[in-house]
């Protein structure tokens, strides 16, 4: 009777142990919402074609989804989630739980780094730093930090993306515009995809020069119990004091640092054995 | 409405009892499967089809002591809603700045049920910190965003909300009668901006001026907000220039993005 429940599984599969069929009609409306929340707004056709379900049956889940509240018309426009979503996503303990199980951690990654460390999560296609624990360096960060990033331009943005299903990333990154910000920055898809092998191989993300012309950065990510990637801690500072060569000797403890607020989550390191590639090795 | 009837209505009502499952569970936080079937009256088997099927969709998972609770995923999705409409990266520059020139926290929010929603928050280091996070809502009547979001509501609206909402007491200071309140909304609208002098809780003073849409309605507003002892009605009137400053950039920002 008691689900019998694996790690999170990237195959998102039936899982053969379990005797409760999935409600089917629940995983095309929710899906239906997971496609809306990448690219609102977005027209009923669109999702019909995409999604492949008929005009009738995509007519009957969003008449259901508007009227549990999770979606709403936005003119001629198409369907947008409504911020009862976004209500219910802060409700994740976790979100809150988050920033109080890194802050100490963050200090003591700033006595070893000291650069500026950030806590960073994922809002659609933009990557948002939730914390910042600043350096006393006398030469700040470039003063076009907007704690506001593309996902393609910044290390914690490559993180999300190499954890991420195979799924979920084309459908963030199929409108995502690449904007060179820098000469460095990533220019397009089969670029980013050898970064992302990298970056999963290595257990980091490296940034340098790529959102701005003297910004570099590491992030590290951090995974909740399920081994899900839910954050990112991250060392930033001006290109000429935080060098490739300084930041390579900063990895180590920061992938450290990642990995113990993903203890605090509730990640065990057994757990990222028997996952393999995603705790990276270092 | 849940149980063995055919799912063919205008309405999927297992899309709906899923729903209710991933609210209640969001409500308290961490639910055991019979609690859930208690609370919302529903059968065994409805209630371990649904978590199967939402954690299959990753919105919940089971903790080792059987418990389900929401995963990150579901904050993930959650965080589109605010990026989409352009609120984040319109406005956070702006929060910023404000917040790194008064050294005080700024809070930017939304109208939302009859309530202001936070949708984002800077809080300067060194100043103590506010309970308020993102994605918590307040009372429209104590908030210093809530007066002004309804006082830039179109004009029937306005008074539908004013008709409507409970003026619950928060403390001495509350404005907890309608008309009192009606005469604070005039006020507000006639300055464009307005403050709460402890009046969702003692020692806490803010002040908010709107983000408006060319029709005068707000799209957003946004607060600065510190502890009474430092935070005095005659820093508020300093402030207000700056306050005003930052809202319009994030109008003119918001603005340029109006194509979407």
């Amino acid at each position: 009777m008691v689900l019998r429940v694996s790690h999170y599984s990237n195959t998102r599969s039936n899982n053969s142990t379990e005797s409760y069929t999935p409600a089917t009609t629940v995983l095309k409306a929710f899906r239906i919402l997971e496609f809306i929340s990448e690219r609102q707004p977005v027209k009923p056709s669109v999702i019909g074609e995409k999604l492949g379900l008929s005009r009738t049956n995509v007519h009957r889940l969003l008449t259901t989804l508007r009227e549990i509240g999770y979606v709403e018309k936005d003119g001629a426009q198409g369907y947008r989630l409504t911020f009862r979503v976004f209500k219910l996503g802060s409700r994740v303990p976790l979100s809150q739980d988050l920033r109080e199980i890194a802050k100490p951690i963050m200090i003591e990654l700033l006595a070893i780094a000291n650069e500026n460390i950030y806590l960073t999560v994922r809002y659609g296609n933009m990557i948002n730093a939730i914390e910042e624990i600043k350096s006393n360096n006398p030469l700040s960060l470039n003063p076009d930090v907007t704690y506001n990033y593309p996902i393609y331009a910044c290390a914690s943005g490559k993180n999300f993306l190499a954890y991420m299903d195979a799924d979920a990333r084309d459908a963030i990154l199929a409108d995502v515009e690449f904007v060179s910000r820098t000469p460095f920055t990533i220019r397009d898809r089969d670029a980013l995809d050898r970064d992302l092998e990298i970056v999963r191989r290595r257990g980091y993300a490296t940034e340098l020069k790529e959102f701005s012309d003297d910004l570099n950065s590491y992030a590290a990510p951090i995974f909740d119990y399920w081994g899900r990637i839910v954050a990112n801690l991250s060392i930033s500072g001006p290109s000429l004091r935080a060098t490739e060569e300084r930041l390579d000797h900063l990895a180590r403890p920061l992938v450290e640092a990642a990995a113990r607020i993903s203890e605090h989550l509730g990640r065990r390191s057994i757990e990222s054995n028997e996952r393999g590639n995603d705790a990276g090795s270092i | 409405m849940n149980r063995t009837e055919p799912d063919h209505g205008p309405i999927a009502s297992t899309v709906v009892t899923a729903a209710r499952i991933l609210e209640e569970i969001g409500e308290r936080g961490r639910v055991v499967p019979q609690d859930l079937a208690r609370a919302l009256d529903l059968n065994r088997a409805t209630v371990h089809r649904m978590l199967h099927t939402l954690q299959q969709l990753n919105y919940i998972g089971k903790q080792p002591d059987g418990s389900y609770g929401l995963t990150f995923h579901l904050f993930e999705i959650g965080n589109t809603v605010p990026e989409s409409r352009h609120l984040i990266d319109a406005a956070r520059r702006e929060l910023l700045e404000l917040s790194h020139d008064t050294g005080y926290t700024v809070n930017h929010g939304v109208l939302y049920e009859d309530h202001v929603l936070y949708v984002d928050k800077v809080t300067p280091q060194s100043y103590l910190q506010l309970e308020l996070e993102v994605g918590e809502s307040d009372p429209l009547h104590c908030t210093s965003l809530g007066k002004v979001l309804l006082a830039y509501l179109p004009e029937p609206e306005r008074r539908a909300t004013l008709e409507r909402i409970v003026l619950e007491r928060h403390t001495e200071r509350t404005i907890t009668n309608r008309r009192d309140l009606g005469v604070e909304i005039e006020r507000v609208h006639a300055d464009g901006w307005a403050i709460d002098d402890q009046e969702l809780a003692m020692e806490l003073r803010c002040v908010a001026a709107p983000v408006l849409a060319p029709d005068d309605t707000a799209l957003s507003a946004v607060s600065i907000s510190g502890p009474s002892d430092r935070f005095l009605p005659a820093d508020i009137q300093k402030l207000l220039p700056l306050l005003r400053k930052t809202t319009e950039r994030i109008a003119a920002n918001l603005a340029s993005h109006e194509r979407y």
